[in-house]
């Protein structure tokens, strides 16, 4: 029994126990884009005119902070739901001492859906960066949030500076992509299917009304700092709109109008039938490629200087 | 907790420094300590149908002990037909109530009825089919007088749950399980590496062939109405050898984890696929099933309808076939692919062959030609079977199995099924169980090399393999049944 319990140490326990905290260790040093995000924020959030709060990968691929006339940054990550957008904002308002506008993205799904319900596996990236609280234990360790191969490639994108996003938070333009090219997509399967992972069977959720709550919480942070709240529902395609469930869409865009008809400091605007936009425009049914960011960022622009003026 | 979670590996060596360390005392305390382990691991599972496991198992040894105990024939026949007619109710009610009632309303429509029937939602316990076929076999084998019922009330709780074997089998005869839990089990050196080798296998065939296979299968199964025949044919070898990785990597972690508690339990899968008949092919695909069947259903039907001759072991193979389909589960699907392995053993019930196993891989380095192609056909034929164990409908199935059988056949397969490295890892699967198919498992390698080293460099690789090819969140396939 000593012989194999010593074997087992030497050979098992040891080694795997070291490389598992070597890995930790290295996910925890190395750059990506949620430490750059944090870091931009913690040097120069009193410059910040436009913030765009949230959103997800609709604003994280939507919206290029690069268009504004005012210093703009965009703070979004992939699947980041209300929540998040909250506590990040919370962080950070305090010393946002020149911010005038928040730019916040409400989906389809937006409403009704949280982190910790469906991309759990990403917590840690808000723990380990911008040390937000944890859900779970595993949730402070990026080693039991993602596979081994996702944490060994976070490394070495982290070890070449690789990270997903420009100096400004946005996406695209830090993609190699030629921007005349249009994807050769099934695009009404891909409507169906973006759609279906969006649907959602229970509408009067708790995550619903959590989510209000932290949608009112930014609202209500905005206004003791006098800033101006847009909330947006970005462009998508046909093939993704005429998949989606009238009642869920309609109560999310009830709510997103009362919420702005409630309060003096918020705006909605709903672009989700914009006809203005093209297939072109489109990198995939539900998300603009970087020819409609652009185009969709002009718009809202000029929108916020008009309404700002 | 599946066995390749983070928390079976806290789970594991707790229970293990337990049982060898503070129960070791006497077979008493380690008994009490498997059950209790087992129970936190079913509850952890689903804690819903616990209760349902313990009326089993307390229902079965007191009938067994009832019919032991009665002289009386006519009285003890209808004490076994009691806790027949319990355990099959149990299976009837959790798997197949809804189809039979679906399937009556059917035919009853077909007379010029008028019903409807909305299915009712009824949960599977988990695990429910193993360990009511096991107290099947034991009920069966009290009856007959082979086996005498144990008084031993831990071993036997301990039998029925065990937790390596709880939730997918293998399907264990009370006869090979407890003799070896009523003594005191001492730590054996030899028994334990082996079992963490079985461990290791079993984790890469599980985590590096099945789970990186399961979305390729899927997106060919999903999107079967647009796929070619040469990826249909792809999806349906891709199936198998996702099912047989996925199945024997969980029995062979089964097997390993027992081991280190000193307890051998079935090993499920020997070398399947290097078969060159059916007949061999199901007595090493899936053998504790295979073997109960042949036990408590072919052996006694064919003994009934022995003086058809062939004719009876016709009709005894179907009958077998048709049950091993229907255990699997409720659907028209699992019938026809229970069929059709009866009608592959028809040529050789006809020959009188069906006995005789063909030891054609034995003692070769490679297989001779016509043997290479006799395995090569039985796999592509198990390929084609298992589609209808893998498709929710009948029509689905003939509608996969004649796009196989198209002109786009002859076309090459959709780029998504080249993966180069899903190929090497099955390529690498296939041949060590080649070169170790006279042995238990694949990583059976006490003794083959000279130097330590080398075993430890083979285990290391493995390790980093699983470690970085592992997909979360893959069920085990075997689970749903």
């Amino acid at each position: 029994m000593k012989k194999f319990l010593i074997k087992s140490i030497l050979i098992i326990v040891i080694p795997i126990s070291f490389g598992a905290l070597f890995i930790e260790l290295a996910l925890r040093r190395v750059d990506n884009e949620y430490s750059y995000k944090n870091q931009w924020l913690t040097d120069n959030a009193s410059k910040l005119k436009i913030f765009i709060a949230g959103g997800g990968s609709y604003s994280y691929y939507g919206i290029n902070p690069e268009i504004f006339n005012r210093r703009t940054f965009n703070g979004a990550h992939v699947s980041q739901t209300l929540d998040y957008d909250y506590l990040i904002l919370d962080k950070f308002i305090d010393k946002m001492d020149s911010l005038e506008t928040v730019i916040l993205t409400i989906g389809y799904s937006s409403m009704f859906k949280q982190l910790k319900d469906v991309e759990s596996f990403r917590i840690s990236n808000y723990v380990d960066n911008y040390d937000l609280p944890a859900e779970t234990f595993t949730d402070n360790f990026g080693l039991f949030s993602f596979t081994f191969s996702q944490n060994i490639e976070k490394i070495r994108r982290g070890l070449t500076s690789d990270i997903s996003c420009d100096t400004n938070g946005f996406y695209w333009s830090k993609k190699n992509v030629d921007k005349n090219s249009h994807r050769n997509i099934d695009w009404i399967k891909n409507g169906l299917t973006r759609a279906s992972y969006h649907h959602v069977d229970e509408l009067n959720s708790q995550t619903y009304k959590e989510n209000s709550m932290y949608l009112n919480k930014i609202i209500d942070l905005c206004s003791i700092h006098g800033v101006f709240v847009v909330i947006l529902t970005s462009p998508t395609w046909s093939t993704y709109r005429d998949n989606l469930r009238s009642e869920q869409l309609n109560k999310m865009v009830v709510f997103c109008d009362s919420v702005a008809s409630n309060n003096n400091n918020v705006m909605y605007l709903n672009m989700i039938n914009d006809n203005r936009f093209t297939n072109d425009d489109f990198f995939d049914s539900d998300h603009l490629n970087i020819i409609g960011a652009n185009k969709f960022t002009k718009i809202l622009s000029d929108t916020i200087n008009r309404i700002q003026k | 907790m599946l066995f390749n979670s983070i928390e079976f590996a806290i789970f594991l060596p707790i229970v293990f420094l337990l049982y060898w360390f503070v129960f070791s005392k006497n077979g008493k305390l380690q008994n009490l300590l498997l059950i209790l382990a087992s129970v936190f691991f079913y509850c952890f599972a689903d804690a819903k149908f616990f209760l349902l496991l313990v009326a089993s198992a307390v229902f079965n040894y007191g009938f067994a002990w009832l019919i032991h105990k009665r002289e009386d024939g006519s009285v003890k026949r209808l004490l076994f037909y009691a806790g027949m007619a319990f355990n099959i109710g149990l299976l009837l009610y959790f798997k197949y109530f809804n189809w039979f009632i679906d399937g009556f309303v059917r035919l009853f429509n077909v007379f010029g009825g008028d019903m409807s029937f909305t299915p009712f939602h009824i949960l599977l316990p988990l695990g429910i089919s193993f360990f009511t076929f096991q107290l099947i076999g034991y009920l069966i084998d009290v009856y007959n007088e082979e086996v005498e019922p144990t008084s031993n009330i831990l071993a036997f709780a301990a039998y029925v749950t065990y937790f390596p074997k709880m939730l997918s089998g293998p399907i264990e005869r009370i006869q090979h399980f407890i003799p070896q839990i009523e003594r005191k089990r001492d730590f054996d050196y030899a028994f334990a590496v082996d079992g963490m080798r079985q461990i290791l296998w079993g984790l890469f065939k599980k985590v590096v062939v099945a789970n990186n296979l399961a979305p390729i299968v899927d997106r060919i199964f999903n999107e079967y109405q647009t796929m070619s025949g040469s990826t249909l044919l792809v999806g349906a070898i891709f199936y198998l050898i996702q099912l047989y990785a996925d199945f024997s990597g969980y029995s062979d972690m089964a097997c390993g984890v027992s081991k280190l508690f000193n307890i051998r339990i079935v090993n499920n899968f020997h070398f399947p696929f290097f078969s060159t008949n059916i007949s061999d092919f199901w007595k090493n695909w899936h053998i504790s099933l295979t073997t109960w069947m042949m036990d408590y259903v072919f052996t006694p039907l064919s003994f009934i309808l022995r003086d058809y001759k062939k004719l009876g072991l016709i009709i005894s193979i179907f009958a077998t076939f048709l049950l091993i389909g229907i255990w699997h589960g409720a659907n028209m699907t699992f019938i026809i692919f229970g069929l059709l392995q009866g009608i592959y053993f028809i040529p050789l019930i006809v020959k009188n062959k069906m006995n005789k196993s063909s030891d054609v891989v034995q003692g070769r380095f490679l297989p001779s030609f016509s043997d290479a192609v006799k395995m090569l056909w039985l796999f592509l034929l198990m390929s084609l079977t298992m589609v209808f164990g893998r498709v929710e409908s009948l029509e689905v199935g003939f509608t996969y199995i004649s796009g196989i059988a198209s002109m786009g056949l002859f076309t090459k397969p959709a780029y998504f099924v080249y993966r180069e490295y899903i190929i090497l890892f099955t390529m690498i699967m296939f041949i060590v169980e080649w070169f170790q198919r006279n042995k238990e498992h694949g990583l059976d390698i006490h003794g083959v090399f000279k130097y330590q080293i080398i075993n430890i460099g083979i285990y290391y690789i493995l390790l980093f393999f699983i470690l970085y090819f592992n997909s979360k969140d893959v069920q085990f396939i075997y689970l749903q049944f």
